[in-house]
């Protein structure tokens, strides 16, 4: 299907690539499909891209990048929509954001992590209960 | 806001589907346990906030933004920074 961004233009995305998030995210509720646009695998930078509006993006990254030793806990929700979860299946991301508009102070939220079932196309935003993920993870030590 | 009183054991219904049982008070803590659909996810309030606000400052970086990202990633040679 075509997709419009403000960032890309218009963009042709196979369908199988949108990914739906029913409960929408924090501060989003409205957008409930994204979809992810890969990037140079050189960084692990990517952009997930709402599908509903145009101008909704976000820089997210691969967790394990900043914290090899990242681990997610699935809550009973995320069983009940995904259904049984085989670790290859789950794309784990982070959040990015830039306090202060300076890209070398960048952080990640650590402490929600969007996760994509990568073959049910579903993802959602979850909040961790380990208190040790920070929501404003430095990016760059 | 409608404001309610319950004894430990007691239960306050919302709607047909949401149920909010007090479990336990102990000291300044109260357990609550929270029955409710799935698609109604519950959070701490003051997480969710943060989250929202942390998700709303997020969406507005651009690809300026992108391209300082990726290249200070490149020239610090990071694979994996906390290992």
């Amino acid at each position: 299907m075509q997709v419009n961004t403000t960032r890309f233009g218009a963009m042709d995305i196979p369908d199988d690539l949108i990914v739906c998030m029913p409960e929408g995210l924090a501060g989003f509720p409205q957008d409930r499909r994204f979809v992810l646009l890969e990037e140079s695998k050189e960084t692990p930078f990517r952009w997930l891209q709402s599908v509903d509006t145009a101008e909704l993006a976000f820089i997210v990254m691969d967790p394990h990048s900043i914290d090899r030793e990242y681990r997610i806990e699935f809550d009973e929700e995320t069983f009940s929509l995904f259904g049984t979860i085989v670790p290859e299946d789950i794309i784990p991301l982070v959040v990015v954001n830039t306090p202060a508009n300076n890209p070398s102070m960048a952080r990640a939220n650590m402490r929600a992590p969007i996760i994509i079932h990568s073959k049910k196309r579903y993802a959602r935003q979850i909040v961790l209960s380990n208190e040790n993920y920070s929501v404003q993870e430095t990016i760059f030590g | 806001m409608m404001i309610l009183t319950r004894k430990s054991g007691e239960s306050i219904q919302i709607g047909p589907d949401v149920t909010i049982h007090v479990m336990e008070m102990r000291g300044e803590y109260v357990r609550l346990g929270i029955e409710a659909p799935r698609e109604m996810v519950c959070h701490l309030q003051e997480i969710y906030t943060i989250v929202g606000e942390v998700n709303r400052a997020s969406a507005k970086l651009g690809e300026k933004d992108f391209t300082s990202l990726k290249e200070i990633w490149l020239r610090n040679g990071q694979t994996s920074i906390n290992s």
